[in-house]
């Protein structure tokens, strides 16, 4: 049996004095696709921070593939984070921001290889954007650009991938294609995480939901986590679960997530 | 503590001691009192002290190896111009930040007094014009319409020839005694006494000046302060590196003095205490000659420049070797 | 036409200003690059100013005034980075303490030591004409010094630039690299005293940077056209200086000025005649 892919023992996270993670206890295990839901604030950017060492823990074990979050280990993960932490003024074309994932694998001098370019486009293949290799990156729209970022998660080689809100602000036919392509690294033996507010999404597409609101409120399939009390624990009052037909809408306090 | 009512009065009190001990002038001659003398530069300094004797106390304003021309009085020289009796500045532009400190700090009951007043300046033209009054020829001087000594009035450096520090130390003779006539006899003694020096030390300056062949008497200074000195004691004043004490010469100026060293045939490059050497070393070096050190605006630390009398023997003989 | 292009190289102390401002020009490019995408002009002032503290001190205490400019340097670029660590006081805040505190410690310093007053003053608008032999060897070396290790870390420095989270997230060491980035600026910025000054170090560093953004698309693209763009503007500006009798630093840093709104002006014209939107989103 392989080593899972995530293994969280009682993480904590404070920023300041307000805790923003407490206790949470998970195991994710390879090849899966976990979707992890909750409200704003409730630490689904900090739990992803919290797994690569970006925020740092107050408490808590985190085991990638089995060792410890070391430099070595976070080649093998994969992060994109939500779009704006990025400055859109760099001269870099699409091509240049996804050979920037072959970096940490480079040797000393950082001349890339045959292999690191050919990885390079393969991966603007895979997510659709190898025609637009040489365009600035500041020229593309947001859909494009986490797709960008995506490859270069790819190109880096990693087994693990953590998306925060990839879908989010995306116009609705790249939110599906960005699944899509998700899904398809799944079937390659990746392992993905996203968060997201997504609900039927992580319903439909996911085989696994994390449902977080400062503290893990549980953790399982879909199907079995859905439920309204769960969700409403989550949520608080603030949720209102839609069925329209067969997609089930769950519509925020302050976010309206439409599914046509 | 003390009561509340009693710190704005102690505020007053404080204000009105203080402003009475900074106007009144310095120090009164009876019992055995001193004179206190304020000297803008530490030469007029010495020359002050040795007419002055025991019955003075002089305080220089600009320290020894500072420079007048860039000089920035600090509040503490502001006190010692509020305390003298009197003020010798030297006039002509050298340290015209006095006049300034005078106005805020000084008394009616002071007596300022500009030694070079009166004695016939070298380089009094319109700016621009050509300078008639060198008894050398020019040689980088010209273009130096403002900064450089060459504005209205003149260039300031009297006192490096030696009778025109004669005229000097007359003067402060003359204002000692008006001041303090008590002490009449022992001023008009001690400057008797330091005249024949200086007249001993201007035939020695004009003994070595001659023991160096006409046509190497060339000088190229640092700063233009040697007029009066090539004038008196016959050389030619044929570069100076630094026409504006306030700024560094351009590459090009730089050029042409080097170009005029080689020309002329000049041995020696000089250079003086308080300013950077490194534009004179660079100089030295591409033209290949030797640098110097002369003394002009300030007396120095160490003995071959501590007094006025020092101070001209070793430029006399510094330049005599330089350039023999 | 050629007597007029020899003719100043014909002194030594001519030949030496020109070649250090040149190679002061191209290390400023490099790093300058860096400077303009990161946002670190006013650090980069920050730096330099702080240097005249450190000059100053060096001096009183008879130490060597480059190291004491460079200690005062990286002092100051970590205290920056521990003051807005702390949360309390923004970066920008910070900067500006410690930029003026340190420069305020300069002229404290330089008026208790009356006598070289134009000495220290000539840090703050470079004394290129007195560039020994030895100097211009420093120079070189640590030029060499700085572009070596830019081009060795240049793939790693690229990434932390653009996206220091995701860099430090796949195993970069993103903090190290970020502290190498300022110990090379100050390096840079204390070679580049000697040329330009205190004062302008930071528009060397700035402008032939920013006029290369306007002209490129490619980061490395922007380093080599900033590393000609500074030559060109040293090279003009030292000739310039030469004829109009006028100072050498700042002629650089005019000359430099001109190139940028010559390029911006073209490329506003340029869009224009060509429909273009900007293309900064």
């Amino acid at each position: 049996m392989a080593q899972p892919a995530l293994e969280i023992r009682d993480l904590g996270v404070a920023y300041g004095r307000r805790p923003a993670l407490v206790g949470a206890t998970f195991s994710v295990p390879r090849g899966v696709m976990l979707g992890v839901v909750g409200p704003n604030g409730s630490g689904k950017s900090t739990l992803l921070k919290a797994v690569l060492g970006l925020v740092s823990a107050e408490r808590g074990e985190v085991r990638i593939l089995g060792r410890k979050v070391d430099g070595r280990t976070r080649r093998l993960v994969g992060y994109v984070p939500q779009r704006e932490d990025v400055d859109w003024n760099f001269p870099v074309r699409a091509f240049d921001v996804v050979m920037m994932g072959r970096v940490p694998s480079m040797k000393f001098l950082r001349r890339p290889t045959t292999r690191d370019k050919g990885l390079v486009w393969k991966s603007l293949e895979t997510v659709g954007m190898a025609e637009f290799a040489q365009k600035p990156i500041g020229e593309f729209s947001g859909g494009q650009q986490q797709r960008i970022f995506l490859a270069r998660a790819l190109a880096q080689e990693a087994e693990v991938l953590l998306l925060d809100e990839p879908v989010s602000g995306v116009d609705a036919p790249s939110q599906d294609e960005i699944l899509n392509l998700l899904r398809g690294l799944q079937e390659r033996g990746k392992s993905v995480v996203v968060t997201t507010h997504d609900l039927s999404s992580v319903a439909e597409r996911f085989e696994l939901a994390l449902l977080l609101n400062g503290r893990v409120v549980a953790f399982g399939p879909p199907g079995e986590v859905f439920t309204p009390e769960l969700l409403t624990e989550t949520y608080g009052s603030n949720l209102m679960i839609l069925k329209a037909g067969d997609r089930t809408v769950a519509i925020e306090d302050g976010h309206t997530d439409h599914r046509g | 503590m003390l009561p509340r009512r009693a710190w704005p009065i102690l505020v007053l009190l404080l204000v009105f001691i203080v402003g009475c001990g900074g106007a009144g002038g310095g120090g009164a001659t009876e019992s055995g009192e001193r004179v206190k003398v304020a000297a803008t530069i530490s030469v007029i300094g010495d020359l002050a002290e040795h007419v002055g004797g025991d019955r003075v106390e002089v305080s220089t304003i600009v320290p020894v190896g500072g420079s007048p021309e860039t000089f920035q009085p600090s509040p503490r020289d502001a006190g010692r111009i509020s305390e003298a009796r009197v003020v010798f500045e030297n006039g002509l532009g050298l340290d015209a930040w006095v006049e300034d400190l005078v106005e805020s700090a000084g008394d009616e009951n002071q007596r300022v007094v500009e030694l070079s007043a009166g004695l016939e300046p070298i380089g009094v033209d319109e700016p621009g014009s050509k300078k008639e009054h060198h008894g050398a020829e020019d040689g980088a001087e010209e273009e130096d319409e403002e900064g450089g000594h060459e504005r209205a009035g003149g260039n300031p450096h009297f006192w490096l020839d030696v009778a025109n520090a004669e005229q000097y130390v007359e003067r402060i003779r003359d204002t000692l005694v008006e001041v303090d006539p008590g002490g009449a006899e022992e001023y008009e003694a001690n400057a008797e006494k330091y005249l024949a020096k200086l007249d001993e030390l201007d035939r020695y300056i004009k003994e070595r000046a001659e023991s160096v062949p006409k046509e190497r008497r060339k000088l190229v200074t640092f700063h233009d302060a040697f007029p009066y000195f090539a004038e008196a004691y016959g050389f030619e004043l044929v570069g100076v590196i630094l026409q504006n004490p306030d700024a560094e010469p351009s590459s090009r100026e730089v050029a042409e003095v080097v170009r005029t060293i080689e020309e002329e045939n000049v041995p020696a490059v000089f250079t003086e205490p308080q300013f950077n050497s490194r534009l004179a070393d660079t100089i030295a070096r591409e033209a290949d000659v030797e640098v110097y050190e002369l003394y002009s605006d300030t007396l120095t630390e160490n003995r071959a420049g501590d007094t006025y009398l020092a101070m001209m023997r070793t430029n006399i003989d510094r330049i005599t070797e330089a350039l023999r | 036409m050629v007597d007029f292009l020899v003719e100043p190289l014909s002194f030594g102390f001519m030949q030496r200003g020109l070649v250090a401002s040149v190679l002061v020009a191209i290390t400023c490019g490099t790093l300058g690059s860096f400077v303009v995408l990161k946002r670190l002009a006013f650090i980069g002032d920050a730096l330099s100013h702080a240097s005249f503290g450190g000059v100053a001190l060096a001096f009183v205490l008879g130490a060597n005034v480059y190291l004491g400019a460079f200690v005062f340097a990286l002092a100051t670029a970590l205290g920056i980075g521990a003051l807005s660590r702390r949360g309390r006081v923004s970066a920008d805040t910070a900067i500006g303490v410690l930029f003026s505190g340190t420069f305020a410690l300069g002229i404290v310093l330089v008026s208790t030591v009356d006598n070289y007053t134009t000495d220290l003053f000539g840090y703050l608008f470079g004394d290129v004409l007195s560039i020994t032999a030895r100097d211009l060897l420093t120079i070189t070396a640590s030029g060499v010094v700085v572009l070596a290790l830019v081009a060795a870390f240049y793939r790693q420095l690229l990434f932390v630039a653009f996206d220091p989270m995701v860099a430090a997230a796949s195993g970069i060491p993103a903090r190290a690299l970020e502290y190498l980035l300022l110990t090379l600026l100050g390096v840079t910025i204390v070679t580049a005293i000697q040329a330009v000054g205190i004062v302008l170090v930071v528009a060397l560093l700035v402008t032939p940077s920013a006029t290369a953004y306007l002209l490129t698309r490619q980061f490395h693209h922007m380093i080599l056209a900033s590393m000609g763009l500074g030559s060109l503007s040293a090279l003009l500006g030292i000739y310039l200086s030469y004829y109009l009798d006028v100072a050498s630093g700042a002629s650089i840093i005019l000359v430099a000025t001109v190139l940028f709104f010559v390029a911006f002006v073209s490329r506003t014209l340029g869009e224009r005649l060509r429909g273009k939107v900007s293309h900064t989103t």
